[in-house]
C-alpha cells in the first residue's frame, strides 16, 4: 500500500499503480487504456493523489508510461485534468512531474510532449 | 472490392456494427498489418491510433449501425488513405465539418494545445480531441464528405 492508502486502478485491459518515492510519489500505467468513458475511474483516482499531495506537502509526482502501450484521447484528457488543477495554485503549492515515456511506443514521444506544453516548467520529460 | 490479378494497391475493407468491443481488434489488426505492408512500425502505429481514434467518433456518434473502416495504399503515390463511414444527423455532420476546417486551418501543434484546454473544462465524458491528436500527430490532410445518411471522414498519410 502507498503512503496515501490509496487503492490502485486495475480495470480490464489496464492498471494504475500509486507508489512511494523518498521524494514524493510515483504513478504507473500499464497495458491499453482505450474504454469508452475513462473519466468516472481515472479522475477521483488522480483528484484523490493530486489531494493527498497538496495536504502533505509532496513536490514531485513521477508519471511511468514506460508500460502503457495504448492511450485514447479520453485518456488523455483524465491526465490534462490532473495537470491543469496544478497549474493555478499558488507557488509555495505546486509540484513538478516527471513524465517517463518509452521511445518504443510511438504516440508516447508525441502525446506526452504535449503534455508538457500544457503546464511549462513543471512538467520534464524523460524518453527511454 | 473484387479480386483481380496484378494488384498494385493494397487495400483492406472491415464493415461492422459500430460497437466498442471492436475497435482495439482493428487498431491491432492495422498495425501488424501496416507494420509488414509499409515495412515501418512507427508509420503502421500513427495510422492504426489514427483510424482507432477515428472508430471511436463512428461509435459515439453514429445514428444506426454500421461502420466501415477502409485503408489503400498507393505506393505509386507514396500516401496511404484511411477513411471511416457511419450514418449519422446533418446536426452532426455540421458539428464534424466546422471541426475538420478549424483543424485544417490551424497550426496543428497549436491547435491541439488549444483543443487540449478545452478539454480540460468538458465535464461531458467526451474530450474532441482525437482528430486534433490525428493531425499533430501524423501531420496528416483530414477531409469530411456526406452522401445522404452517410459521413465519411478520410485522413491522407503522406508515406515520404
Amino acid at each position: 500500500m502507498n503512503k496515501f492508502g490509496l487503492e490502485n486502478v486495475v480495470t480490464e485491459k489496464a492498471n494504475v499503480e500509486l507508489t512511494d518515492l523518498d521524494n514524493g510519489v510515483k504513478v504507473n500505467f500499464s497495458g491499453d487504456i482505450d474504454i469508452q468513458n475513462p473519466e468516472p475511474i481515472f479522475v477521483p483516482f488522480f483528484e484523490q493523489i493530486h489531494n493527498n499531495i497538496i495536504e502533505n506537502g509532496i513536490k514531485y509526482v513521477e508519471l511511468d508510461f514506460s508500460k502503457l502501450t495504448f492511450l485514447n484521447s479520453s485518456g488523455i484528457k483524465t491526465l490534462i485534468k490532473w495537470i491543469t488543477k496544478v497549474t493555478p495554485l499558488p507557488a509555495d503549492k505546486k509540484y513538478n512531474f516527471k513524465v517517463i515515456a518509452n521511445s518504443q511506443i510511438t504516440w508516447q514521444e508525441t502525446s506526452l510532449k504535449m503534455l508538457s506544453m500544457l503546464a511549462p516548467g513543471l512538467i520534464e520529460i524523460q524518453i527511454q | 472490392m473484387e479480386l483481380s490479378k496484378n494488384i498494385k494497391d493494397g487495400f483492406i475493407e472491415l464493415v461492422f456494427g459500430p460497437r466498442w468491443t471492436y475497435i482495439a481488434a482493428v487498431r491491432s489488426f492495422l498495425q501488424s498489418f501496416l507494420a509488414i505492408a509499409l515495412t515501418d512500425c512507427k508509420k503502421a502505429d500513427v495510422i492504426s491510433m489514427a483510424a482507432s481514434e477515428l472508430l471511436e467518433n463512428a461509435v459515439k456518434y453514429a445514428s444506426e449501425e454500421g461502420t466501415k473502416v477502409a485503408v489503400e495504399h498507393k505506393p505509386e503515390e507514396s500516401k496511404l488513405y484511411l477513411s471511416v463511414e457511419n450514418f449519422s444527423t446533418p446536426t452532426n455532420w455540421e458539428v464534424l465539418k466546422n471541426e475538420i476546417d478549424r483543424i485544417n486551418n490551424g497550426n496543428p501543434e497549436e491547435v491541439y494545445l488549444m483543443k487540449m484546454a478545452e478539454a480540460a473544462l468538458r465535464t461531458d465524458g467526451g474530450s474532441q480531441l482525437g482528430l486534433a491528436r490525428i493531425r499533430y500527430e501524423s501531420n496528416a490532410e483530414i477531409k469530411f464528405s456526406t452522401d445522404n445518411d452517410l459521413v465519411k471522414v478520410s485522413v491522407i498519410f503522406d508515406l515520404k
